[in-house]
Formats: structure tokens, C-alpha cells, sequence
């Protein structure tokens, strides 16, 4: 069952797990997986009629992957037979450090390369008076090789983004850690701000909607 | 107009502020991210299309592939040995045991670690294989050689004889080219 609240001592622990376990892991160049996220979308646009239908297509099937995904890796013992599952708490400050630890062990100590860590804005001060996180990609492997020629921004429907998929692939592992935690939100991510839009950084939104009963 | 795009803004302008390739390259990812974006890939295309046009569909990931990685990663080698060993190392992020098989006249290519299985549920399809795309990477990538001067060679062909993913003990993959 997980904490109220994670201690000083965990987070230490996890600290030294996530290094472990980075190195344990079989790894590849993350542009390379980058580039394979590339082509899957542009097969899907061809496959489901437009650039737009392609990223939505593939942004489903991620995000139902991904909360499986989460489910497993919680119970992977990461150190010394410890799992993530140790790490987690029922205090929503407390995800940041568990999605920081995600980044960590999935890319390593240069993950801030990528992104930063996710600010949590509790319901008070959130514009939609729901607990929020705001995630921000400072760089971006999906999008540096993307020219107007290959997808042009302005055709894509309202509310659809180049990282459309990744922000839903984000959003399905916080599902996965609001679930398996037994917190009983619906996690809403959405790309508020990409760099094929002009924005100096991506930036993902995600709102922790009460589940309906 | 979408509130989510800056006005007057030029798409192409801030390419090189969106990362450096080559640091994105060498940066290591760990293949249990690949059980994200992968598996759901296999299964749409078994989904929608007969088994053979998915199964182009699958190698044509790799294919394509290719011709992006090849836009920041080309082979220094002109040895076809030499140029595995460096797509194995740098791109496929493994080392790849190289035999050739003098009776038949072909590589047998075996890697360490294969980033397309090891972390995937298994696939159990005669003929298809988690790392079938890694067949359409290899084509690809040497016509892009061939194309650039970078090594020439008169045919090539690539298959994937058995799977780690489909429960072989390893991946293997044999080679053909005729120089």
C-alpha cells in the first residue's frame, strides 16, 4: 500500500535505485526510437487519411499501452528486490519525484537534457481549480528533424500537436500510478505548446479530473 | 486561428533551438520505453491490413527508419563487417556477432542485446518477428550508402532467420551481398 507521504530516507533510496537501475537496463539511442515514433506516424497518416488522424491514431494506442506498461514496471524490483512501488505515495506534490524518477530510469542522468521536472500546481491555485502539472520539454528528438515540408503545422487540427502522442503517453503512465495507487482520478494531458508553433519550449498540461462514481 | 500557435511565425525558423541531433544520437534510452510505443504498432497493422501487407507494413518501419538516421549517422567504414559492427554499436546501441558462412556465402549476423525484443511481450506468428524491421533498416541503410558513394555493392538481401522475441535464444539475421 502506499505512503501518505514520501520520506526524506525513500527518496534517498530511490535515488541510488534509479541510478541502478538505469544501468541494469538494456538500452538503445533514444533518437533512434525517436525516429521510429516518426515513421509510425507518418504510416498512420497515410493509413487513417490525414496527419492529424495519424498522431490521434497513435496517441490512443499509446496511452492504453503505457498504463499497462506503468502497472508492470511498478512491481519490477529495481533494487535490491525493492520495486518502484515502494516509492509511491497518495500525495499528489509527491508525483513529481516519481515522474522524475520514470525520466531517470528511462533515459539516464542527461533526461534534463529532454525535459524539466513537473511543477505541481495544487487545485487553489490552478485556473480550472483541479490539481494540475505543468511538464516542460526544453528539447524535443520528435520534432528536431520535422521540417513544414513533412507536416505543416497550420493543417493539423485544433487541439492536435506533433507531440500529441507523447503527451498522452505521459498521460497514460500518471493513470497508471493514480490507479495503481488507488487515487481515483482521470488524468487529462494535453500539449499546450510546441516548438512547430513557435514556442521556445514544449510545454504538456495535466489535470487530475475526480473520477465519476 | 489556434490559440496554441504563435503569429507571424515562420515553422522552419527555430529547427536548430529544438535540440542538437547528435547529443539526442548518443543519448541512451532504456528499450522498456520501446514496450510503449511498439507493441500497439504490430498489433494495429495485424489489425487492419492481411497478414503479408502487415508484415510490409512492419518492415517498412525500418526502412524508413533509415533514411532518417542517416540524415546525422553515417558508417566511417568502407568494410561491410567494419559498418555493421557500427550500426550495432551506435545505432542499435548493442554488439553484433558477425560469422560468414562460406558454403552459402552469407553473414550471419547475431546481436548481444536486440532493443526490438528484449523487453516486448512475446510474439508468437510464424514469419513475423519483433525485430523483422531491422531486415528494411539494413536495406535501406545500404542503398543509402550506395547512393552516396559510401560503399558499393552489387545486391543485397536481409532476413531474419529466428527471434528472441518469438522464443528463440537469439536473434539472427543472415546477409547476402554480392560485392
Amino acid at each position: 500500500m502506499a505512503s501518505e507521504k514520501l520520506s526524506g530516507f525513500k527518496k534517498g533510496m530511490a535515488g541510488l535505485g534509479k541510478r541502478l537501475a538505469f544501468r541494469m537496463m538494456k538500452k538503445t539511442s533514444f533518437l533512434l526510437i525517436a525516429d521510429l515514433c516518426n515513421v509510425v506516424i507518418d504510416k498512420f497518416s497515410d493509413i487513417y487519411g490525414s496527419r492529424s488522424a495519424g498522431i490521434k491514431r497513435y496517441a490512443d494506442i499509446i496511452r492504453e499501452e503505457s498504463i499497462g506498461v506503468t502497472s508492470d514496471i511498478v512491481e519490477t524490483p529495481i533494487l535490491f528486490g525493492i520495486s518502484l512501488k515502494s516509492f509511491l505515495s497518495t500525495n499528489l506534490k509527491d508525483l513529481t519525484f516519481i515522474i522524475e524518477l520514470v525520466f531517470y530510469t528511462v533515459l539516464g542522468e542527461k533526461w534534463s537534457y529532454f525535459v524539466t521536472k513537473p511543477e505541481y500546481i495544487p487545485a487553489q491555485l490552478s485556473g480550472k481549480k483541479l490539481p494540475q502539472y505543468i511538464l516542460r520539454i526544453v528539447h524535443c528528438p520528435f520534432c528536431l528533424n520535422i521540417t513544414k515540408e513533412k507536416e505543416d503545422e497550420s493543417t493539423l487540427e485544433s487541439g492536435v500537436t506533433h507531440g500529441t502522442w507523447f503527451a498522452k503517453l505521459i498521460e497514460g503512465i500518471m493513470q497508471g500510478l493514480m490507479d495503481y495507487i488507488g487515487l481515483e482520478y482521470r488524468v487529462n494531458g494535453e500539449e499546450t505548446q510546441c516548438f512547430m508553433n513557435g514556442y521556445d519550449y514544449g510545454e504538456l498540461v495535466y489535470t487530475l479530473y475526480p473520477k465519476e462514481k | 486561428m489556434d490559440s496554441r500557435k504563435k503569429e507571424n511565425f515562420s515553422q522552419d525558423s527555430n529547427l536548430i533551438s529544438r535540440g542538437d541531433p547528435q547529443t539526442f544520437f548518443r543519448m541512451k534510452l532504456s528499450t522498456v520505453f520501446l514496450r510503449i510505443v511498439y507493441p500497439g504498432v504490430l498489433t494495429a497493422f495485424l489489425t487492419k491490413y492481411d497478414f503479408e501487407a502487415a508484415k510490409k507494413h512492419v518492415w517498412d518501419l525500418g526502412y524508413r527508419v533509415s533514411k532518417y538516421v542517416f540524415n546525422y549517422f553515417k558508417t566511417k567504414s568502407n568494410e561491410f563487417e567494419k559498418i555493421i559492427d557500427e550500426i550495432g554499436e551506435k545505432v542499435w546501441g548493442t554488439k553484433f556477432k558477425i560469422q560468414f558462412n562460406k558454403a552459402r556465402a552469407v553473414y550471419l549476423i547475431s546481436p548481444k542485446t536486440c532493443p526490438l525484443c528484449e523487453d516486448m511481450p512475446p510474439l508468437d506468428m510464424k514469419g513475423l518477428h519483433n525485430c523483422f524491421p531491422f531486415e528494411g533498416f539494413l536495406i535501406g541503410y545500404f542503398e543509402l550508402l550506395k547512393a552516396h558513394n559510401l560503399f558499393d555493392y552489387k545486391e543485397m538481401s536481409v532476413k531474419v532467420l529466428q527471434s528472441k522475441g518469438s522464443g528463440a535464444d537469439k536473434c539472427l539475421y543472415e546477409v547476402k551481398i554480392v560485392i
